[in-house]
């Protein structure tokens, strides 16, 4: 298998009025061509800031170290006009609220074929410049679209003439979701990062949409951020874990969900599977403030499973089997960092 | 609120605002030259006829519907108004209509492409202030703006015309046109004589939009389709220019809405000082000559400009806005 | 460290335009005894910048400094009564409209709407010349046609405030109109009313320049907007006399420069939102 993405030691930071916020500290990651990658955490722990990094959009937000490398280039040392042409065309996003990440003011057609412009001609302003057009666009661009929305499944349920000539807020949200996956497509990127596919969905879109996310990551490279644990299963052949801005657990899907090493990953599957259920488990503490960090492991304040070392040093990443642990319950001796 | 009605209902009671503006413009221009200090007589006909032989001023009296109780005279007055008998000048010796007609033209070939030129080079400098705010760029771009907004339109022009028509002589020092030309030579002389005046009010009309683009752009630049738009691949003057901007055209608009008054009153000024022959020169000779009748049928004629700037405002903001159709 | 210089800039507009306001009103609290010459006094005309005449003197050989001086009171005053009186009619329309829903707000708001699209200009121009020139008739008229945009903010604030949460739930537990009114309409609306206020004496001001250089103000009272007129009309400006017809425009501007500079500081104090906007 071939590495397509591999990010090394990044650090992301903010700074705020209020201080430093260290929104990723040291991540490591790694996605193989063809792999679907699942990272879950809870909301503020950083994986919105990875993601946006990946496409070097985390302003106002700074790199200050480490590095991203695609497909054998290291993104932190593209110049902006290079990494305009990774984005959309070798990474693409589909982010994570269809409701306000389609432009209100230009049809479907517009958009999507927006997405076909900058794919052939590149995404300066005049070679994009589509205001006046009616977005039905050429017969080759009407076909083309056509197919990418029936490998959607939208093919048969809705007319592709139609639908072109619509602006956003005339569709549902479903719809709207599928478009933005189009428009993703659109670009033949060689991987697919997917913000949240199925959280703002009702249930009918969400089993539709985690059917096409299934279809797709057979054939592509994709990074899917979620804590929706069905979609991850279904889809996932890896995932990682983050809290507090690092990585703290990562490995084989099944091997994750079956047996979760770091207590946080424990905590967070376990929170998710009894959702349905009576009791609800929950992580106890404050969620993670990312300004001033607790010495040792961020987590050991709210770990049930603390040690004295675990406000003292931050724990190593680890090997044990086949997964990769952050946390001093599996600590051998030996350090790496 | 208007929102939930249909089409057709917003664009029926928008109808009867405006009918009921123009009914109170009327009847303002009815009312005031009697409720005003002094004889309504000499308010109305002024002051050469009212010192005239008492024969001719009852004729003037009878002839211009001041005579019998006031009612009739008003209902007299609302029927010539609306047959487009707004009166005589006595200074231009013609129809009120006529001597308006001749001079609204020029003022709205100064008002019509400053609003569009003005618009256009708001939406670029405030676009581009936005975009590197905080920078000396925008600091530059908004202190210039302020400045113009700040400095009354009519000295700004004496200003120009003292610099670029008296001492650097690059443009002539006021009217429409040098002398007699026609054809082609005679457009080129007209462009030549607006350069000044129209410039002027492009940027004053900029300085009023300026700010308006720059704070809708930045604001709109924390939504989440600039930042897919960016995703998308695309350049950040595609995103700023075609993302951003576009959406930024709606406020534009209700903010063009808003100023036409104070933009149209702004060319009323200037005109006088570049001695453009338009609305704003006939209301100043016209204040001089105490010319009643032209003074009434510019206010009027000036409100029914504000309520068709108001009409296709309205219009252009729902052809802008698809989510208001 | 950077949010600090933010905040420096933010003080420094709004310090920038509170001086320039405080010294233009120290001029024309003080004309009578900083002006060096009689304003009124005729002497010989034209004269250029000197000494004895700081920026020469006009067609009729009066001091243009100590004109613009004496200036400043007429047009200050004015500006600040218009203001004051188009401010207040806003507010009670304002208030009123948003308070008793239903047909008083319905019928105030027509009338404003009505106001709202007439033409100011030509208005006060009509109105003018028949009133005569005076300067209480220009505060009169641009006082009363300048209210229509202050009682429609006021009211969509009062609304906005009516609607609200807190104001809700303080009337779920028995609060009084009155109550309501003085603890949670009032401080919202206050620093929106001193906004408007100082925006206004702006337009004000200008306006009574726009009047006055028409010809529809006092002949014999000294203001900038006068100034300006006898500077176009009798030769200042043909004969590139800049000292007489520069100072007063320039007066006039920094004039409005400073009061629009301290509004747009009350209205981003007063609004979190716009402050967030100007911010980023």
């Amino acid at each position: 298998m071939k590495e397509l993405l591999k990010v090394t030691g990044l650090n992301v930071v903010f700074d705020t009025p209020a201080g430093r916020v260290h929104a990723n500290r040291g991540i490591n990651l790694m996605v193989n061509e063809n792999e679907t990658l699942g990272l879950m955490g809870e909301s503020g722990c950083g994986k919105t800031v990875l993601f946006l990094s990946l496409l070097r959009l985390q302003q106002p937000g700074r790199i200050v170290s480490g590095s991203i490398v695609f497909d054998g280039r290291d993104l932190t040392k593209l110049t902006t006009s290079e990494m305009q042409q990774v984005r959309g065309r070798q990474i693409a996003l589909v982010p994570q609220d269809h409701s306000t990440a389609l432009n209100p003011a230009f049809t479907v057609g517009q958009q999507l074929n927006e997405a076909l412009l900058v794919r052939d001609n590149g995404g300066g302003l005049w070679k994009t410049s589509l205001i006046g057009c009616s977005g039905r666009g050429s017969q080759a661009f009407q076909e083309e679209v056509k197919a990418v929305l029936g490998e959607l499944a939208l093919g048969d349920l809705v007319d592709t003439g139609r639908l072109l000539g619509r602006y956003p807020h005339q569709l549902s949200g479903g719809i709207r979701q599928r478009v933005l996956i189009a428009m993703a497509l659109l670009g033949h990127p060689r991987m697919l990062i997917a913000d949240e596919p199925t959280t703002a969905l009702d249930r009918a879109s969400r089993v539709q949409t985690l059917e096409v996310l299934n279809r797709l990551c057979e054939r592509m490279t994709m990074l899917i951020i979620s804590h929706d644990l069905d979609a991850i299963r279904t889809t996932c052949e890896r995932v990682a874990v983050m809290y507090g801005g690092r990585i703290i657990e990562t490995g084989p899907m099944l091997s994750v969900f079956r047996n979760p090493r770091h207590p946080y990953t424990r905590l967070f599957l376990s929170c998710q599977k009894f959702s349905r259920g009576d009791v609800l488990p929950e992580v106890t503490g404050d969620v993670l403030n990312l300004i001033d960090f607790p010495l040792g492991c961020s987590f050991h304040p709210r770990c049930p499973r603390a040690m004295p070392v675990c406000s003292e040093l931050e724990p190593a990443e680890v090997h044990v089997d086949d997964t990769m642990v952050a946390c001093h319950l599996y600590a051998t001796g030996e350090t790496t960092c | 609120m208007e929102r939930h009605q249909h089409p057709a209902a917003a664009v029926a009671s928008k109808a009867v605002r405006y009918l009921i503006v123009l009914f109170v413009i009327i009847s303002l221009n009815f009312l005031l030259p009697r409720l005003m200090p002094g004889d309504p007589v000499m308010n109305v006909l002024g002051e050469e006829a009212y010192y005239g032989s008492p024969e001719v001023l009852e004729e003037l009296k009878a002839e211009w519907g001041l005579d019998g109780p006031l009612y009739v005279q008003y209902f007299r007055y609302l029927g010539n108004y609306l047959k487009g008998d707004w009166g005589h000048s006595f200074l231009c010796m013609r129809p009120v209509s006529e001597a308006i007609g001749l001079h609204l033209r020029w003022t709205l070939a100064l008002v019509l492409p400053a609003i569009i030129l003005g618009a256009l080079l708001a939406a670029i400098a405030g676009a581009l202030a936005a975009w590197y705010r905080k920078s000396k760029l925008d600091i530059g771009f908004s202190a210039t703006f302020l400045s113009f907004y700040s400095m009354p339109h009519y000295w700004l022009a004496m200003v120009l015309l003292f610099v670029f028509g008296f001492l650097l002589g690059w443009f002539p020092l006021g009217k429409v046109t040098s002398g007699d030309t026609t054809g082609l030579a005679y457009v080129v002389d007209v462009g030549w004589h607006m350069v000044l005046p129209l410039g002027l009010l492009t940027v004053s009309k900029a300085a009023y939009d300026f700010l308006v683009v720059r704070n809708s752009v930045i604001s709109i630049y924390g939504e989440d389709y600039v930042l897919m738009a960016q995703a998308k691949g695309l350049s950040q003057m595609a995103v700023l220019f075609k993302h951003a901007v576009r959406n930024a055209l709606a406020p534009l608009v209700t903010v063009t809405a808003i100023q036409f008054g104070a933009i149209l009153s702004g060319t009323l000024m200037i005109e006088i000082v570049f001695s453009w022959p338009g609305m704003g020169t006939m209301i100043y000779e016209a204040i001089g000559a105490r010319d009643y009748p032209v003074l009434q049928g510019a206010f009027f004629i000036i409100a029914v400009c504000m309520l068709v700037a108001n009409f296709i405002a309205d219009m252009v903001y729902v052809w802008l806005d698809p989510r208001t159709r | 460290m950077a949010r600090l210089r933010q905040v420096m800039q933010g003080n420094k507009a709004r310090w920038a335009g509170i001086a320039m306001l405080v010294l233009f009103i120290l001029c024309a609290m003080l004309a009578p005894w900083i002006a060096p010459l009689d304003p009124w006094e005729f002497g010989p005309a034209f004269l250029r910048p000197s000494t004895t005449n700081l920026l020469g003197t006009n067609d009729v050989g009066q001091d243009i400094f100590s004109e613009l001086l004496y200036g400043a009171r007429n047009s200050l005053l004015v500006g600040f009564a218009a203001a004051l009186l188009s401010v207040s009619l806003g507010a009670i329309v304002g208030l009123v409209a948003g308070f008793r829903k239903g047909i008083l707000d319905d019928l105030l708001m027509g009338a404003t709407d009505v106001f709202l699209v007439m033409p100011m200009l030509p208005l006060a121009i009509l109105v003018s010349v028949y009133l005569g020139p005076s300067i209480w008739n220009l505060t009169l008229v641009i006082g009363l046609l300048w209210w229509p945009s202050t009682a429609r903010v006021i009211r969509s604030q009062v609304l906005s405030i009516r609607e609200s949460g807190y104001v809700e739930s303080a009337r779920a537990l028995g609060a009084s109109d009155l109550w309501i009114m003085r603890r949670h309409v009032l401080p919202n609306v206050v620093p929106l009313l001193m906004a408007k206020f100082v925006l206004t004496v702006a337009v004000a001001m200008l306006m009574e320049a726009s009047l006055s250089f028409l010809g529809l103000g006092d002949p014999i009272a000294k203001s900038w907007g006068m100034m300006l007129r006898y500077a176009f009309l009798r030769g200042g400006f043909v004969g590139g006399l800049w000292w007489w017809y520069a100072p007063p425009g320039l007066a006039i501007g920094l004039c409005i420069l400073s009061l629009t500079l301290i509004s747009f500081s009350i209205e981003e104090k007063s609004d979190p939102r716009l402050k967030r906007v100007l911010e980023r």
